[in-house]
């Protein structure tokens, strides 16, 4: 009963309770710090747009792109692979007529 | 100034026009995230963090809502992720050390009282903040917009986009579990 009585004391302390407010210059510091996130943008787009950094991405993408051509010129499909071994089993079987003979004369 | 003013002048980078909008809303952002972070540094840094994104995504603002009713929404969404950023850090936080350099633990504050809480209400209220650091994120926003910004129900539907009776629901199931919770403090006492 007790306990009740505290939990509801409790759950009414808020009553009456004032907006907290920052400290002072906080206007101050915020203005800083959106000095400070646009300068950090404005470094990262000035270090990816610098000539050496520009030049090494695209070389980069240039070598990915040629490795992977070479990769799909060089190595037939699996589908490929099977194409080609049906052919050779074809052509082995594909016996002419005198070819038959010779077998049973 | 007008608010249809304001966010005119905001979305064409007006400085003044920011400092107008700092002034004005920074005691009711603040206060919010206070009672969410319930730490005065974390607060700051929340509300800071408000009014940046406010001055670099304003261009977004269509104007469907109120102005206060996005920056509740902005320091909500800021706040919570700020503690799953904490709590994330404590659950990692035995790899390094848990003592500062005057022995003090680095991850468990002391217990937070709200600066604005009335003198004789100071240590109920230390209860109070115990219990609602244990709720879950949507209750713990609607009573802490509830009690500590004195919303109404419906606005703070608005801001939680749901209906009277879903916040009536909610802060009915918040007390219950403040109650509960409560309750096993005391008794842990």
């Amino acid at each position: 009963m007790n306990q009740d009585k505290k939990i509801e004391s409790i759950l009414n302390s808020l009553n009456g309770v004032r907006r907290a407010s920052p400290g002072y210059y906080f206007f101050t510091r915020v203005q800083e710090r959106l000095n400070d996130s646009r300068s950090y943008i404005e470094g990262v787009i000035r270090f990816i747009t610098k000539p050496a950094i520009a030049i090494a991405t695209v070389m980069i993408i240039i070598l990915i792109n040629v490795f992977a051509v070479l990769n799909t010129v060089q190595k037939p499909t699996a589908q490929q692979t099977s194409e080609i071994a049906s052919v050779d089993e074809y052509s082995q079987m594909n016996l002419s007529l005198s070819d038959v003979e010779k077998i049973n004369p | 100034m007008e608010e249809i003013e304001l966010v005119r002048l905001l979305q064409n980078g007006d400085r003044a026009a920011f400092k107008t909008l700092v002034t004005r809303w920074q005691d009711m952002v603040y206060n919010t995230a206070l009672g969410l972070m319930q730490n005065e540094s974390d607060a700051e840094d929340v509300a800071q963090e408000v009014f940046v994104k406010v001055f670099e995504a304003v261009n977004s603002f269509k104007g469907e809502s109120k102005l206060s009713t996005w920056l509740y929404q902005i320091t909500i969404r800021k706040s919570l992720d700020a503690l799953r950023k904490k709590k994330r850090k404590k659950r990692f936080s035995f790899i390094y050390s848990l003592y500062n350099e005057n022995d003090e633990l680095i991850h468990d504050p002391p217990d937070f009282v709200h600066p604005g809480v009335m003198a004789e209400n100071k240590e109920d209220a230390e209860w109070l903040f115990k219990a609602v650091k244990r709720l879950p994120e949507n209750q713990k926003t609607a009573f802490i917009l509830n009690k500590m910004e004195t919303l109404s129900y419906n606005e703070v539907g608005e801001i939680m986009n749901l209906s009277t009776n879903a916040v009536d629901a909610l802060l009915q199931r918040a007390k219950k579990n403040l109650k509960k919770y409560l309750s096993d403090l005391l008794k842990e006492q």
